[in-house]
């Protein structure tokens, strides 16, 4: 569907006020100019019960249809009407308020509803109309009209792989089970196959295919004998870490490695896995971070590059389910990008996003990318080997600085937007689908409960179950 | 805070969920039925070079001699030994190395010389500068096919589809790999537009039937065709039936459309013939099939010689023969990562393509733009030899050559080979078709730098040390040949026929 | 090739074959024992969107049954391998020559990390040569050996006759057989009346015996019932 923006009389002129403040240019300490794409986390900090800033940052998509060249959609066009005199830190959120009650892209939701519905304000495509679930009333945390036998249908094919027999479902029926009764079936089912060889071999390796970025040719299974690591090892972490109710911050936190055994016993291997060839892990324990340091993660992503932005990226999308090439998770720092490698990121198009993109890499250039049985490999004078004039800058994730790797990943697994990417991780999965407005508000239950519940992943599957997606009460 | 969701509101919302269902509806998309306009649709062929295919080590060199700057031998250049340029041509071109004992591989062979490509089709041959806006693999190649979102996260292929391929069996294929085979996010493309995957160009034939050729003819396990029919009809009767229909499913309901309206158009077609690549190795007669008659026809086995072991060579084929049968408007393949081998254990690619240039960057490019521009030469001469009602399927095709990035434009002072490169922002596309300004190069490359000049979009005026063109303008650049419009469309007339 | 490569290729040298040890899980039964019930957790406060005036939109209601469980429940159904069920040209598993047709993704191979979000266009041939070369071969086995699935039909027969009481309780029961085999469910009447009357003749047609298995079965295996959940 086509739209016209509401663009205000004085357009051209706010707009190229809007474009400098919105790419605002400032001098840093050495006179390099630098963008400060600061609105999405001015948006979060105005609407902090907003979806999108909930386990997650603002979009830029909120108010732009493209960011280089810039171009907005309704709502943001009606921001360029409203933001006021001053810096363009302070006169947003004045703005962003004024427009609450405005319905900018004419879809019948005010403004303030969609941001707190998680739709867009810009996109007369992106509306919901919204009503409050309501909370589980009985004993079983469970809405009115979950379908159980829907759910154990699901529940067997999703984790053990198969649909139940015939005969599983009498059984299921069987003595005409009270509501509480097919919810201890249903969950014991849950259970059974969360142990299945169809969830933890097929199932966990399906779910992390995306994050781990296979490629045959170049694996350990390579036709032409060039192997550059061995992924399987990312995989059987993987595995391991989600199975069991083990604690899943060691997805990020893992000092240790996993073998299996020939029955398809997962164990953990403690120290470094030294080889000859490219398919070890020569990464001291000390310095490891589970997924994100195996030599794998660093020869696909850092694979021979100085700085490894994407190596950084990959692990905030894979793992914090921010994609910074879709303009998610933007959250500068002050003064960057520095352009420390010299690859003209300071440009205004590039800025954009180097400024949250660069401070989070710097960390991950201390590690070797594609260097035989040493990738992956801890060396600190890397960055100072590969790019002339290092300073070792300081990283930052989500607005907090870290050390290093390690401290990257400890710092993200506190976050909310660590245990939301795992909720949608695994619903995803499940149902195939993106969650709706309404649903994601039931899934912020499941994922707020990742602590109290052990941190399990399996704990995390059997509350998704639970949910109206899951069980046909929606 | 309380608001209230409008009438107004509720009426823009039902508008939109009408609009979502006449976008599942597949009636009229696959309606056999002539189309209602007498232009005959045009063609979109994407070739996704995976890895990142550098312009300036095939039609946009620069020449050693030309280098300056204050390192002029650490720049990427090319002794004129390696260089050619045929007369009144605007390409200059680097040579098959391997002809000339100048870098080139004993384990990875150069089987083409690029200058073949344009001798038989520089007239319709376009080459514009780019500069990229990610050096992710993925994230690149995604954005080679969305133009990085300026058409609202529609893919070329989607927007071709959408324009040149309603009614048609399979409007979009996507044989590639990676990030080009990607869906768009663009929620107004009806899934009759979005891209069937095909990730094995020689088995697909058999999964455009339901039945045919899964038994020897003659199989007593095998009932009889009519009697199939008769099942499917009864099937049809009992999905009225089923604790299913209760639900509302727009997937099913697709399904069901499907399999009602598609599946008989497919399997009456014939397809399982008309794109069978096997012709040989199999007794296919006796599972009641044969190859596809225009491997005969056109020569297919000279044009397509390691047709069974080549899978690029077997996904260009079965591109033209999805453009010849009148099945598809928009198909996109390419080498991915993985390599072929051929029978005797030749590698017919380099590993991971043209990301194996991080090891051998001038071996790389070399063997894997004659491998891209081989298999452009070849689908271009079929399509050129097959006629249409107003002259031939070239008239109205377009290529594509996309790729994810350039890469580094150093090397070792003095190095002829064996260095590696990294990723680059700084790159150029090739494209050829009779609908873009043939015989051009727009932009160039700057001889201090080896960066790659832009251009100006309406005028073609080369822009020195500025590259203002993105992955946006080479979307438009196919959209405005193909007809396909949009509101961002960029005006790129200089490209343009 | 150059010094350089040559090093590269040195360093990277041939590493052990790692078996990947992939499998559909028919093994375990769901009986089930006492299970930790998840604690109930507050819902957040809801933001006042009145809703009075319009009713959400239902989102999809049903998942695709893709690759590896399709093969499964038919292999399983059918008392047959999964990786000979149906083999396309004689040699190569049907799930796996279809593999993306019927909703796989493929890793290692082309890069398709993410499997299609829905059914494809040729989705539909992929299920129909699944579940018929599964039906077929099921049906062949059962009328020359011991019948496994099939087992009150005469399957040697020309052809059956429905208005036969004797013959139509044999139908009736395979059908039904089939249909809590592949659906997990018992037929309706109306159900089974439409599939035992795919043995009347119609159309100068009169189906064997052998062929009112197969296409019963097939009829059954390919309903949408067995797709999506």
């Amino acid at each position: 569907m086509e739209r016209d923006a509401p663009i205000p009389p004085d357009a051209p002129a706010r707009c190229a006020r809007l474009l400098a403040m919105a790419l605002a240019l400032s001098a840093s300490a050495t006179g390099t100019a630098y963008a400060r794409p600061s609105a999405p986390s001015i948006l979060c900090e105005t609407y902090p019960d907003a979806p999108q800033c909930s386990g997650s940052l603002g979009t830029c998509a909120t108010c732009h249809t493209s960011t280089w060249p810039p171009a907005w959609n309704p709502y943001g066009a009606a921001l360029i009407g409203a933001v006021g005199e001053g810096t363009f830190e302070h006169a947003l959120p004045t703005a962003l308020r004024s427009l609450d009650d405005a319905d900018s892209d004419a879809d019948g939701v005010a403004n303030a509803d969609e941001l707190l519905l998680g739709t867009n304000p810009g996109d007369a495509d992106d509306a919901w109309p919204w009503c409050a679930p309501t909370a589980p009333s009985g004993a079983l945390p469970v809405a009115e009209g979950f379908d159980f036998e829907r759910a154990l249908r699901r529940v067997a094919i999703v984790y053990c792989g198969r649909q139940p027999t015939y005969d599983e479902l009498q059984t299921f029926r069987a003595g005409a089970p009270s509501p509480e009764v097919q919810y201890e079936r249903l969950h014991a089912t849950v259970e059974l196959c969360l142990g299945s060889r169809a969830w933890r071999v097929t199932g966990l390796r399906r779910l992390v295919d995306a994050r781990i970025r296979p490629i045959g040719a170049v694996g350990a299974d390579s036709p032409v004998d060039i192997v550059i690591g061995d992924y399987e090892w990312d995989y059987r972490l993987f595995r391991y870490v989600m199975t069991d109710d083990r604690d899943v911050r060691d997805l990020l936190l893992a000092d240790y490695h996993v073998t299996e055994s020939a029955d398809g016993t997962l164990s953990r291997v403690e120290g470094l896995v030294t080889r000859r060839d490219t398919t070890g892990q020569p990464l001291e324990p000390e310095r490891r971070a589970g997924m994100i340091t195996t030599s794998w993660f660093f020869s696909i992503n850092t694979m021979f590059s100085a700085l490894p932005r994407t190596t950084a990226a990959q692990a905030y999308r894979a793992w914090l389910g921010m994609d910074i090439a879709r303009q998610e998770g933007i959250d500068p720092v002050a003064g960057e990008p520095r352009d420390v490698d010299h690859r003209g990121v300071t440009e205004a198009q590039c800025a954009a996003c180097h400024s949250t993109l660069d401070p989070l890499s710097y960390a991950f250039a201390s590690f070797e990318g594609i260097r035989g049985p040493r990738t992956g490999a801890y060396d600190a004078s890397r960055p100072s080997r590969l790019i002339p004039g290092w300073s070792a800058p300081d990283t930052y994730l989500l607005g907090e600085q870290v050390t290093d790797v390690r401290a990257w990943a400890e710092r993200a697994v506190t976050t909310e937007a660590f245990a939301r990417n795992l909720a949608l991780m695994l619903f995803r999965d499940a149902l195939g689908r993106e969650p709706t407005p309404s649903e994601l508000a039931e899934l912020r239950v499941v994922w707020r409960a990742l602590e109290r519940d052990g941190w399990s992943a399996n704990r995390m599957v059997h509350r998704i179950v639970d949910t109206r997606a899951f069980g046909g009460a929606s | 805070m309380t608001r209230s969701f409008s009438s107004s509101g509720r009426r823009s919302f039902l508008r939109g969920a009408a609009a979502a269902g006449t976008a599942l509806a597949l009636g009229p998309s696959f309606a056999s039925r002539a189309r209602a306009d007498t232009v005959a649709p045009r063609l979109l062929f994407v070739i996704g070079a995976s890895g990142g295919a550098s312009i300036i080590d095939s039609f946009l060199p620069l020449p050693a001699t030309q280098a300056s700057g204050p390192s002029p031998n650490e720049l990427i250049a090319y002794p004129d030994v390696a260089l050619t340029q045929l007369p009144g041509s605007a390409f200059r071109v680097v040579k098959n190395l391997d002809n000339l004992g100048v870098g080139g591989s004993p384990l990875f062979r150069c089987t083409f010389e690029h200058s073949e490509l344009v001798r038989a089709h520089g007239q319709d041959m376009l080459v514009a500068t780019v500069q990229n806006t990610s050096v992710n693999h993925v994230v690149a190649q995604s954005r080679a096919m969305n133009g990085a979102g300026i058409d609202g996260g529609r893919t070329i292929l989607e927007a071709a589809a959408m324009t040149h391929g309603e009614g048609m069996i399979l409007p979009a294929v996507n044989l590639a790999s990676g990030g080009y085979l990607e869906p768009g996010t663009h929620a107004a493309v009806p899934d009759w537009a979005r891209a069937e995957i095909v990730n094995d160009p020689i088995r697909f034939a058999a999964s455009t039937d339901g039945s045919r050729g899964l038994f020897p003819t003659g199989d007593r396990r095998m009932p009889r065709a009519g009697l199939l029919a008769r099942a499917r009809a009864t099937r049809e009767q009992l999905e009225d039936l089923s604790p299913l229909a209760m639900r509302t499913s727009p997937m099913r309901s697709r399904y069901l459309e499907l399999r009602r309206t598609l599946q008989p158009r497919m399997e009456a077609a014939d397809l399982i013939d008309s794109l069978m690549l096997v012709s040989s190795g199999f007794d296919l007669a006796a599972y009641g099939l044969s190859p596809s008659p225009a491997i005969e026809e056109m020569g297919l086995l000279d044009v397509f010689p390691h047709l069974l072991e080549d899978r690029f060579q077997a996904q260009t084929c079965l591109a033209y023969l999805l453009a010849r049968e009148g099945l598809s408007a928009a198909i996109a393949w390419g080498p991915g990562f993985a390599p072929s081998f051929l029978a005797d254990g030749t590698i017919t690619d380099t590993p991971i393509s043209f990301d194996f240039s991080h090891n051998d960057h001038v071996t790389t490019q070399n063997v894997m733009w004659a491998r891209v521009a081989s298999q452009v030469d070849a689908l271009a001469r079929l399509l050129k030899a097959t006629p249409t009602s107003d002259g031939t399927l070239w008239d109205r095709s377009l290529v594509y050559v996309a790729t994810d990035f350039g890469r580094d434009r150093t090397r070792p002072a003095g190095a002829t080979g064996g260095f590696g490169t990294g990723h680059h922002l700084s790159n150029g596309n090739v494209f050829l078709s009779p609908l873009l300004r043939g015989n051009t190069v727009l932009g160039g490359v700057a001889t201090d730098t080896a960066l790659t000049d832009g251009w100006d979009p309406t005028t073609g005026a080369r822009t020195p040390g500025r590259n203002d063109i993105r992955e946006g303008h080479l979307y438009s650049i196919v959209a405005s040949a193909l007809g396909i419009d949009f509101p961002n469309r960029l005006d790129v007339r200089a490209a343009v026929r | 090739m150059s010094t350089h490569a040559r090093n590269v290729l040195a360093v990277l040298a041939p590493s052990a074959l790692l078996a990947l040890l992939c499998g559909c899980g028919a093994e375990e039964s769901f009986l089930p024992p006492v299970l930790p019930r998840s604690t109930p957790v507050e819902l957040p406060p809801p933001h006042e969107v009145a809703c009075e005036t319009a009713t959400p939109p239902t989102p999809e209601t049903l998942i695709w049954k893709r690759a590896d469980p399709l093969a499964a429940d038919v292999a399983l159904a059918l008392s047959l391998e999964p990786d000979t069920m149906c083999l396309e040209l004689g040699v190569l598993p049907c799930v796996e020559a279809e593999h993306v047709a019927l909703g796989g993704s493929d890793p290692l191979g082309t890069g398709l990390y993410t499997p299609p979000a829905r059914p494809g266009l040729t989705t539909p041939n992929a299920v129909d040569r699944l579940v018929l070369a599964a039906c077929a071969e099921r049906v062949d086995r059962d009328a020359t050996g011991p019948a496994v699935v099939l087992t009150e039909t005469d399957l040697a027969a020309a052809s059956l006759d429905p208005d036969d009481a004797t013959t139509r309780a044999a139908m009736e029961a395979d059908a039904r057989s089939l249909h809590r085999r592949l659906l997990a469910r018992d037929p309706s009447s109306d159900e089974l009346t439409l599939l035992i009357d795919l043995a009347r003749p119609a159309d100068g047609l009169t189906p064997t015996a052998r062929e009112w298995a197969t296409l019963t079965c097939f009829a059954i295996g390919t309903r949408t019932d067995n797709l999506f959940f």
